[in-house]
């Protein structure tokens, strides 16, 4: 058994890291087309590690999660934010960020080794199929809520939102079983249900003000 | 009988939302939202019955459970959303006939309206903690529909905020429930998440990962539930919905969101101790009740102020949760009830005040009592009522909070609360002074008026001044049994 257990560490490992590259690149991108790439890469390596992990389970459980992932997280999602990106690309130069790029970037990495500093230590043994999964997911969700912050674009705020949302997935994934399937569903449907309402907003948004720029939305105070 | 009003308390907002989405004639779907919330509540009120007369329901092989607790909360989510409900008809009327606003829209309009009251009937009777998140959630992004519903920038602009805070908040709370699953599989217990079966479980999760999550989990839902200073979204959403869904989302859906929060505690609480629950909800109350009233004072927004004033409710309900003791949960647990009343009345109100002026703004809106007495009567009540001014419903459990602090030696807590208090009572009274006082005001629509509309705004009033003079045995009673769902077992400390 520990054997089957440090197969699935390895790769799970290169995965989640490869997860924390994704967003690092894509929380403080500016061309929205490639930050949706990036997007859709991190529901591919979310869909990886669930197969990974239904490889080493086995059982019906298993590759649910990974259908479900492959659904929400790499077709459904991107497809839904695509149009809405296609449209702020024609419609304007890249979009600006709340504060510099170089020390939002520096912020970033500090942001990363942060997580890995605090949480690493805490990764439970015997728990956790990769050792790194846990610190990874939580430095994907922080990098999700840097972007929030800076990105001032109705869609980088929504991309941000999933950003985080893949972080935490990440981190079900690998707690041992994972959720249970039904929370996985509940999750999942959720996660898609809110990305279509944003771009329900977004949309009317653009429709009222223009090119989607949440800096025009300040007009309540108080 | 139990699990038939169950059953149907789950179907007939479903149900309801799809016919008023279907139907073509606009006074049928007036019609069918009424039958709706009235099906809806009879539900929740024979489901309660059962539950504080034969205890708890599962149903769906323990996915659903309604305790005491859950019970006390379907009979406020239905309540307030019956109430809402009744006057909706007649407020839509009036946008059509005065605010241009496209008469298929109450299609929509009712669509999401029912499909809300059900996804907050969800989160009140979910077992899984997994789910119940799910469900809060489902809250957040079906209520967006109807903030955002009269599409003006200023409403577009308040769904938008309102989706992106809640959202954020509800992921970090995901992460904190994920905590709990990991702390409950290392101590090898169920997988279920179920929180009936956490709770047995409870004091060997591991301190470390429930310290943390449940910092996480109040957090989170703590935006949703409007917590100062996670509360940025409040104001802008709770004014710009249409009033009857101001009155929803104020009345119930924030106390929604802190019973998420108190099901976690309760699961958290033998596993850290006391201490850091207790702190959490002492802080987070404080920090909301000092916060929001400076806003009561300089707000120019009528709704805006209504908004500030739940902030500040939310807050005292919180702060005597974490002051704790039998008598502190049962005060706040009072509290939530008697707030929802008043502040559904109030919102449901200021729609006839807003309808009236054509506006929103405190100063726009001036003599109240000679242009319309009734409604000018029924605002300084309201304002008397939210205040906690006896003999009307607020004061009991405002009282009861206090003394529950006196009790357990909280002096500068209640000291600070009580100062508050004052100040919040100045500021909405002259603010209510200032509208129903003074010559007649400026532009004075005739409002659509109808037995349902007042009828909405009779019943809380009745209830509020009933529930100031005695609190029923019966509701007692309940009560009694949810503040002892809540007190987690062997947490002598509570």
């Amino acid at each position: 058994m520990p054997m089957m257990a440090n197969f699935s560490g390895g790769p799970l490992d290169m995965v989640a890291l490869a997860l924390v590259v994704t967003a690092l690149a894509g929380a403080l991108e500016r061309r929205p087309m490639i930050a949706l790439g990036m997007l859709t890469l991190q529901g591919v390596l979310l869909t990886v590690a669930a197969l990974l992990i239904a490889l080493d389970e086995g059982g019906a459980h298993g590759y649910l999660a990974v259908a479900i992932t492959l659904g929400v997280k790499v077709v459904a999602i991107p497809r839904v934010l695509r149009s809405a990106a296609h449209e702020v690309a024609a419609t304007g130069p890249a979009q600006r960020l709340a504060v510099a790029q170089r020390p939002a970037q520096a912020l970033a990495l500090v942001v990363v080794l942060t997580a890995f500093y605090v949480v690493g230590p805490l990764a439970p043994a015997g728990l956790n199929r990769g050792t790194q999964a846990l610190p990874a997911s939580v430095a994907v969700m922080l990098l999700g809520l840097l972007a929030m912050l800076v990105q001032g674009s109705a869609l980088a705020q929504v991309m941000a939102l999933v950003t985080m949302e893949n972080g935490l997935y990440l981190a079900a994934l690998t707690a041992t079983h994972g959720f249970p399937l039904a929370v996985e569903l509940a999750v999942g449907v959720d996660a898609l249900v809110a990305v279509v309402v944003m771009g329900l907003v977004s949309r009317q948004i653009h429709r009222t003000f223009g090119p989607i720029d949440t800096d025009r939305l300040r007009s309540q105070r108080g | 009988m139990t699990l038939l009003a169950l059953a149907l308390l789950l179907l007939a907002p479903v149900a309801t939302a799809v016919a008023c989405r279907l139907l073509r004639s606009a006074a049928q779907r007036d019609a069918t939202n009424v039958a709706g919330c009235c099906v809806t509540a009879a539900a929740g009120y024979l489901l309660a019955a059962g539950v504080f007369m034969g205890g708890p329901v599962f149903a769906a092989d323990g996915s659903l459970a309604v305790d005491a607790l859950s019970a006390y909360m379907v009979v406020l989510v239905v309540t307030v959303a019956l109430l809402a409900g009744l006057y909706s008809p007649a407020y839509l009327r009036h946008d059509i006939a005065h605010e241009g606003l496209q008469p298929q829209r109450t299609a929509e309009y009712y669509l999401w309206y029912h499909l809300f009251l059900w996804t907050m009937l969800l989160v009140t009777v979910m077992n899984n903690l997994g789910l119940l998140w799910a469900a809060i959630e489902a809250t957040t992004v079906v209520s967006a529909m109807l903030v955002g519903f009269y599409q003006s920038k200023a409403a577009l602009e308040a769904a938008w905020k309102y989706l992106m805070l809640c959202s954020v908040g509800i992921t970090i709370a995901l992460f904190g429930v994920l905590l709990t699953y990991y702390a409950a599989l290392a101590a090898g217990g169920p997988v279920s998440l179920n929180w009936t079966d956490l709770a047995t479980i409870s004091p060997q999760l591991d301190p470390k990962f429930m310290r943390l999550a449940l910092v996480f989990v109040v957090i989170g839902f703590g935006t949703k539930a409007g917590f100062a200073p996670l509360h940025a979204w409040l104001p802008d959403a709770h004014s710009q919905a249409p009033s009857p869904v101001s009155a929803v989302l104020s009345g119930v859906l924030l106390s929604c969101a802190l019973y998420g929060i108190l099901r976690f505690v309760a699961i958290a609480a033998p596993s850290v101790g006391p201490g850091l629950p207790k702190a959490l909800l002492v802080g987070f109350g404080m920090l909301s009740v000092a916060v929001a009233v400076p806003f009561l004072l300089v707000q120019r927004d009528l709704k805006r102020l209504l908004a500030y004033s739940s902030v500040e409710h939310i807050g005292l309900s919180t702060l005597a949760i974490g002051i704790g003791g039998p008598l502190g949960l049962y005060a706040g647990l009072l509290h939530l009830m008697n707030h929802a009343l008043v502040k559904a009345f109030l919102f449901l109100l200021t729609g006839n005040i807003v309808q009236r002026y054509g506006t929103r703004r405190i100063a726009g809106i001036q003599g109240l009592l000679t242009v319309a007495p009734v409604t000018g009567t029924l605002l300084l009540t309201g304002a008397l009522a939210i205040t906690g001014m006896p003999p009307l419903s607020i004061f009991v459990s405002e009282f009861g909070i206090v003394a529950a602090g006196a009790a357990q030696s909280m002096w500068p807590a209640v000291a600070l609360v009580v100062l508050l208090l004052a100040v919040s009572f100045v500021a909405i009274i002259y603010h209510a002074l200032r509208m129903v006082l003074g010559g007649e005001g400026k532009a004075q629509a005739v409002i659509e008026s109808s037995l349902l509309r007042r009828l909405a705004l009779a019943l809380p009033l009745g209830g509020m001044v009933a529930l100031g003079l005695v609190v029923p045995a019966p509701v007692t009673a309940a009560l009694g049994q949810a503040v002892a769902q809540l007190l987690p077992a062997g947490v002598p400390a509570w």
